[in-house]
């Protein structure tokens, strides 16, 4: 080309049409059979804009017709109203516009593809993937299909990838999108054989993080700041199915029908025959290869059963998590994450777990195990690996020790470390409580109460030998940086607990104790917690509990499940008039309202006959009497009363029993010797506790010591003891564990417990039979 | 026996007996039987949540005779004049004991702090002092810490009234933090004091405490460092301790920073491996030298006492014998060192902080340390020589020289 046409050329005021018009026609023709659809929509756009509506172009069209120069060229009115949509639309729209209307088009073209993909009977898990993916392909940009539209797909994708429960799709369709499944699907690892699912607490996991972060609409961008959730991998149910399929370990499935010794007496030979069972090559290969994909980060295997995380039933701690080191040479990295593998899917055929379905009427269900496998959330600290903070909140605060504090703020544990220690009954070690109402409100005012109950032991992964392991905060906190210090500590100094006024106002860590009251006080996290747990509570339209951890100013969602409903009576009055010799005992830690009535039998676990007992092993005898007495119960009311924390991690602290030792219980009572030493710790949030609360099972802390308390020990003492009517052999229990026939006692009266948490006072009493 | 439930009441018992042993007229008894001056106040506070709450407040100035009035606030829910008097009459003869120029006040604010934030504490701290001020001062009132009070809501209170007289005067509260004129040594001075007077006990007696044995009851800040100090400055081997969850008994020693930081982790001494375990009642009867009741009140009993082989008694929690049990103690031959002198090492740091904060120059913690040796050995040699003059038991014969030494005072101003 000249030089002088180049000259006219940038003189022209048409050149910049031209070439937007012509980049616009390169872009459409690539997509020929979508050119109709295109143009309608530029039109569209148009109008919808204001810039030029059809009739107008209409009329351009009917006048440029006249002009001689058009007729000469014969184009149609059809051509050229066309080609005026393109000039209208190429020139009053940014590249990066043009680009998204394309796109929406291209999108609605493969959506259609896509919902007639996943509406097909019978049509493969390839097909959908390629139908997903060629979807997915295409650019997201700022337009978006129609949500109604979306919604039916969503619901056919979630329904094959992630979950089949009816209530979860009805929540998840509206927030987990397309593209997340797709996102989805790259993370996730199967066999072809065998289509799974990721199961629930992967599933639920991911649409809270949905619910808070949203891809489309409604964001926010606080939580866009600070929520995350860990890299995770889905190692989906079907891996499971082909497992027990390779190894010909079926006669597992039937074991649930099994009496409960009979499970008991399996799960012991379980293990063994897992440990020679075997994944087929392909699947180790599968391992093996994603294990290179994430490298030597330490991994926690969570289990993500089908049923598990289930709205309404939680199946909290149920089920194994094995952490991995995931340290070395990939050969041993292999082996540990196979061995890992395999735990949480032998923990399906546990005895705790088919109880607790056996009870919740789940048992018919043909549970699966996926395994949600993540990258530990934290930080190396010489052979150790933690996050500042983990733990567990609530959307509800049932401890509400005091009336200021909002039900509805929620509650959160906190722990320096592995969030194990906020889920586990934890010997003599307690996690920060903070009511998100009023995070700095606390029972104890003493230094000395405030340091005796805060968290001593943090717990961690020991990289080198691969191991869980719990250090005294003293010896971890000098190894992690002084901002955790800072953000973690007061000090006991001049006489009270100070809290550091600035980051290197810090003492010895002798005198130090973890109180959180900067993090809680120099953060967001009171207030993104209590905005987490509004938005998630009133998408699922019930409360919820979310387990968390908290490093480097970002909060990591681990997982999030809805709370059993449990019917709360409005208002629960305690009678004024009950004789002093039909009171049994009187509580003053109400966590809830409860009314508990017609209680034909009680046991009773002696606090201070359990405490003499010198040896583990004769203490651990006692958790079998309960356990025994328990079953034999069948459907009588019964009220079970003992020492100190129930189901504690620490045999002196409580009797140790599972849920399932005490599931026919419907009260279960923790009595509190100050003397004795053992203290109910409010273990509002452990995975025990949850169990109880799901279960209907009041839980009731009875302080015989505390002057507003009161315990009628005689009533427990006097009482004949009539044990050896409901089980044998455990004859030589009899002076610590009583059972008490309530009806036969008292000449037909029952014992009836009513709990006044508004009020925080409660009763146990002897009264007539009442009607329900 | 209603009237046998209520503090005062029993605190004006303790008077007369004094009174009547001293031979004090009518009018002296009766003056000291009661507070000169008390103060009650309404304070409206403003609450977090935009509510006012009314809370109630008392001082009392129980006897200025001998010196500015001198006591701690407390913050409680179950807060009532009479527990107030009664402590504000305690103070009173534990400052005359230790014969520091000081009378005897106490403080309360009918509380919760429980269920209040640190700002709601902060106002009703300051609100307090507003409405007191006119009858605080270096030389007419000092208050300090006590229960649900701490070294925060001190300097609250210091600031308010400074703010309030547009001066410095930091002299007006004391159980402050170090860095706004709190006075080394405060931190374990209960314990050093009563180590103190359980050395001059144990000289005037002729016993020999090194490498004797040494038991504890009650593991908190007192009990520990009682242990430290016991082993430091007498060469005391500790053999017991205990807390409300047990105790822990081992015959070779026990090694104390070990078990110091066993009960930080653990919260409780019982589950310490290196010794048996025992109970309370079997560490209060063990064969040792020397026996420190550090935690709570009435262990010693007339059901026990008769169990208890300790050489010597020193009561560094308040209240641990019962009246019952100092008469079959006394009879026993054990001497006991009562609390209000063996534990009047704390109050009297107390008052070394108002001296260095009114001088405005700060002394070296040796200093402090050589000074409450000097004012606890007094203060023994006192209350010794009355209980061998007057054949009481010690605790007898401190109230005897403490009840005097207010007396006199009283008397000399023309009072009465």
């Amino acid at each position: 080309m000249s030089s002088k046409i180049s000259a006219d050329y940038e003189k022209s005021v048409c050149l910049p049409s031209i070439l937007k018009i012509s980049d616009l026609l390169l872009k459409i023709c690539r997509y020929r059979s979508l050119i109709r659809e295109m143009r309608s929509t530029f039109l569209d756009a148009l109008e919808d804009n204001g810039i030029i509506t059809e009739q107008a172009i209409e009329e351009e069209v009917s006048a440029l017709l006249n002009r001689p120069e058009i007729k000469k060229i014969g184009i149609n009115r059809s051509e050229l109203a066309d080609i005026i949509i393109y000039l209208y639309f190429s020139t009053n729209f940014s590249a990066e516009e043009i680009e998204n209307y394309i796109n929406l088009v291209r999108k609605k073209d493969r959506f259609r593809n896509l919902w007639k993909v996943v509406n097909t009977e019978g049509v493969s898990h390839r097909k959908i993937i390629k139908a997903l993916k060629e979807f997915c392909s295409i650019p997201e940009g700022n337009l978006y299909i129609n949500p109604e539209d979306a919604e039916g797909v969503r619901v056919a994708l979630i329904n094959h990838f992630i979950s089949n429960q009816l209530p979860f799709i009805g929540v998840a369709k509206k927030h987990i999108t397309i593209r997340d499944i797709d996102e989805l699907i790259d993370r996730t690892y199967g066999t072809p054989k065998r289509p799974g699912f990721i199961g629930g607490k992967a599933a639920g996991m991911l649409l809270a993080y949905r619910i808070l972060v949203p891809r489309l609409q409604d964001r926010d961008p606080e939580l866009e700041q600070y929520i995350t959730i860990p890299e995770s991998y889905y190692f989906n149910s079907g891996i499971f199915s082909e497992f027990i399929e390779y190894n010909e370990l079926h006669q597992f499935r039937i074991q649930k029908y099994r009496s409960r010794e009979a499970i008991e007496e399996d799960y012991k030979h379980i293990s063994e025959l897992f440990a020679k069972a075997k994944f087929p090559p392909d699947l180790e290969e599968t391992f093996a290869e994603f294990l290179e994909r994430v490298g030597e980060a330490p991994l926690i295997l969570r289990s993500s059963s089908l049923l598990e995380d289930n709205f309404g039933h939680a199946f909290a701690g149920k089920y194994d998590s094995v952490f991995v080191a995931n340290q070395g040479p990939l050969e041993k990295r292999l082996e540990e994450f196979i061995w890992g593998l395999k735990r949480v899917h032998m923990s399906t055929y546990g005895p705790g777990p088919i109880l607790y379905r056996r009870d919740h009427n789940l048992l018919d269900f043909d549970e699966k195990m996926a395994v949600l496998v993540q990258k530990v959330v934290g930080r190396q600290y010489g052979d150790y690996f933690l996050p500042f903070a983990a733990g567990v909140a609530f959307s509800r605060n049932m401890y509400r020790w005091s009336p200021k504090i909002r039900k509805e703020d929620g509650i959160v544990r906190l722990v320096l470390g592995l969030g194990t220690r906020a889920v586990d009954r934890i010997g003599v070690d307690y996690a920060r409580l903070v009511s998100l109402s009023h995070p700095f409100l606390r029972p104890e005012v003493e230094p000395r109460q405030i340091m005796k109950y805060s968290q001593k032991m943090v717990d961690l992964l020991n990289l080198k030998t691969g191991e869980l392991e719990s250090l005294p905060f003293t010896k971890v906190l000098p190894l992690m940086d002084s901002n955790a210090a800072y953000l973690a500590l007061s000090f006991y100094v001049d006489g009270y607990l100070k809290t550091p006024m600035f980051k290197s106002d810090l003492h010895s860590i002798d005198n130090a104790c973890i109180t959180f009251d900067n993090f809680l006080k120099n953060t967001v996290f009171v207030n993104l917690m209590k905005k987490i747990l509004k938005r998630l509570e009133s998408a699922y339209g019930s409360p919820v509990d979310v387990e968390f951890a908290w490093e480097d100013g970002k909060l990591y969602l681990l997982q999030c499940r809805t709370l059993a409903g449990r019917d709360e009576p409005a208002e629960v009055s305690i009678p004024r008039d009950i004789e002093k010799d039909r009171v049994v005992f009187v509580n003053r830690k109400v966590l809830f309202n409860a009314r508990v009535m017609n209680i034909e039998f009680v046991v009773y676990v002696d606090p201070k006959e359990y405490r003499k007992i010198g040896s583990y092993q004769e203490k651990l005898q006692i958790g079998r009497v309960v356990s025994e007495i328990n079953r034999r119960m069948e459907d009588r009311r019964y009220a079970l009363f003992g020492p100190g924390r129930w189901g504690s991690n620490d045999i002196n602290l409580g009797v140790k029993v599972g849920y399932e030792d005490i599931n026919r219980a419907i009260i279960l009572g923790e009595i509190a010797y100050e003397t004795e030493g053992m203290t109910p710790e409010v273990s509002f949030g452990t995975h025990f506790f949850n169990d109880l609360i799901e279960a209907k099972i009041v839980p009731v802390a009875i302080f015989p010591d505390d002057p507003n308390c009161y315990f009628n020990e005689n009533f427990f003492m006097e009482a004949p003891n009539e044990m050896a009517k409901m089980v044998s052999g455990f004859e030589k229990y009899a002076k610590v564990v009583k059972v008490i026939n309530v009806r036969e006692l008292t000449n037909g009266l029952v014992m009836h417990v009513l709990q006044d948490a508004n009020n925080q006072e409660g009763m146990g009493f002897l009264g007539s039979p009442e009607a329900e | 026996m209603e009237s046998g439930l209520n503090p005062f009441k029993i605190a004006q018992h303790e008077l007369d007996k004094a009174a009547v042993r001293l031979g004090l007229d009518p009018a002296t008894h009766e003056f000291l039987r009661w507070p000169m001056r008390e103060y009650h106040c309404t304070l409206p506070i403003k609450m977090d949540d935009g509510s006012t709450k009314i809370f109630k407040a008392f001082r009392v100035q129980y006897n200025t005779a001998r010196g500015p009035a001198k006591g701690g606030i407390r913050w409680h829910p179950d807060e009532t004049i009479d527990t107030v008097r009664a402590l504000a009459a305690w103070m009173t003869w534990k400052t005359a004991v230790v014969d520091i120029p000081l009378g005897g006040g106490k403080g309360g604010i009918v509380c919760n702090p429980k269920e209040m934030s640190d700002g709601e504490k902060e106002r009703l701290a300051r609100a307090y002092v507003r409405a007191i001020a006119d009858v605080l001062g270096v030389d007419k009132d000092v208050p300090a810490p006590d229960v649900y009070t701490n070294p925060q809501i001190m300097a609250w209170m210091m600031d308010e009234y400074e703010t309030i007289v547009r001066s410095h005067h930091p002299g007006v509260i004391t159980g402050k933090p170090l860095s706004i004129g709190g006075s080394p040594g405060r931190f374990d001075a209960t314990a050093r004091g009563g180590i103190y007077v359980l050395r001059e006990a144990a000289k005037v007696e002729g016993i020999s405490l090194q490498g004797k044995t040494m038991a504890i009851q009650g593991f908190g800040n007192a009990g520990q460092f009682a242990a430290l100090l016991g082993e430091k400055l007498l060469g005391l081997k500790l053999v017991a301790v205990s807390d409300s969850k047990g105790g822990i008994y081992n015959p070779k020693g026990l090694r104390i920073k070990d078990l110091i930081e066993h009960k930080k982790l653990y919260g409780t001494v019982a589950s310490y491996s290196d010794g048996e375990q025992i109970t309370n009642d079997e560490l209060l009867s063990l064969d040792v030298a020397v026996l420190f009741p550090a935690a709570l009140e009435n262990v010693i009993t007339e059901n026990n006492a008769d169990n208890v082989k300790a050489r010597i008694i020193c009561e560094l929690a308040n209240g641990p014998t019962t009246p019952d049990a100092d008469s079959i103690l006394f009879d026993k031959g054990i001497i006991v060192l009562p609390d209000f002198l063996a534990n009047a090492g704390g109050v009297t740091v107390s008052y070394f902080e108002q001296v260095q904060n009114t001088y405005n120059f700060y002394w070296e913690e040796k200093e402090v340390h050589w000074r409450l040796d000097e004012t606890m050995k007094r203060a023994f040699r006192a209350v010794k020589e009355m209980s061998v003059k007057e054949k009481v038991n010690m605790r007898e014969a401190a109230y005897l020289v403490s009840v005097a030494r207010v007396a006199e005072a009283c008397k000399l101003r023309g009072w009465v």
